[in-house]
């Protein structure tokens, strides 16, 4: 077994899973009960982001963003690979993975920034900035969709399981032709 | 498995219900309910700042500042007008 994800990466990604899915309910639900978890929730998912920015520069060898993030040609290789059936197994993130984290990384903080500025006497109330609010709560709720989408098939492909892995932060070891 | 979800789901609409219950208005026919921009008219003459009218529970809820300069959400009967207090709560600020 291989040491993948360090103890903060775990943290950080169970964390912001528990306070999106309390934005979720607290936000579709009525009235205005639950404004004080929603709010927290929100601060937290915000801070989360944060922390997480800050890992992806400071971080182990795997919560890095020069490790796992590619560009356009090796995500598309990546992607072409995967339709053909023989996508090479990663043990950090893979291409399309890591731009589902920035994906997530970047809506989850205009989430928390609009809901902020909802609440500031700047932009309290505006009906627009309320929309605009709901439609990334979608635009989320898809990402997140897609994130476990992609987790399943993976884990599926290469016979592991990605959720307990992000518990142990332990993977099975490379084999030849995983990338590591 | 449903023997969980069933009753989680019947709990959580109660739990709903009852947030819900905070604020209603009793229902009025559409054509007696006062257009909302005349709600918004007669808010701020009385100094309020309006940003949002939308009808909300058979009120009308209004988002702003009123004529003391607090942020404000607050709901109304769409007839009368007159300000409608969720249950148990005092004035949101």
């Amino acid at each position: 077994m291989r040491r993948v994800w360090d103890p903060l990466v775990r943290l950080l990604h169970w964390t912001q899973a528990g306070a999106v899915a309390a934005c979720w309910v607290s936000g579709h639900w009525p009235p205005d009960d639950f404004d004080a978890v929603h709010q927290t929730a929100g601060y937290v998912a915000g801070a989360v982001v944060a922390l997480r920015l800050v890992w992806g520069f400071a971080g182990s060898r795997h919560a890095r963003f020069a490790q796992f993030v590619r560009g356009p040609r090796a995500v598309l290789a990546y992607a072409r690979a995967l339709r053909a059936g023989h996508e090479p197994r990663h043990i950090g993130h893979n291409p399309l993975g890591a731009w589902m984290v920035l994906a997530l990384l970047g809506s989850t903080a205009t989430l928390a920034l609009s809901g902020w500025l909802y609440t500031s006497e700047w932009l309290w109330g505006y009906a627009w900035l309320s929309a605009l609010h709901a439609a990334l709560a979608w635009l989320i709720a898809a990402l997140v969709a897609g994130h476990l989408g992609g987790v399943a098939l993976t884990s599926w492909r290469h016979r592991e399981n990605l959720v307990a892995t992000m518990f142990s932060g332990r993977k099975r070891a490379p084999d030849t032709g995983d990338i590591d | 498995m449903q023997r969980v979800i069933a009753p989680l789901v019947l709990t959580l609409a109660a739990t709903g219900a009852f947030a819900h219950g905070n604020v209603s208005c009793p229902t009025v026919p559409k054509a007696e309910m006062r257009p909302q921009m005349e709600l918004q008219k007669k808010l701020e003459a009385e100094g309020w700042k309006v940003r949002q009218v939308k009808p909300y529970n058979g009120c009308y809820e209004v988002y702003g500042f009123d004529a003391e300069g607090r942020k404000t959400e607050a709901f109304f009967h769409p007839k009368t007008f007159e300000r409608v207090h969720a249950e148990g709560q005092a004035d949101r600020k």
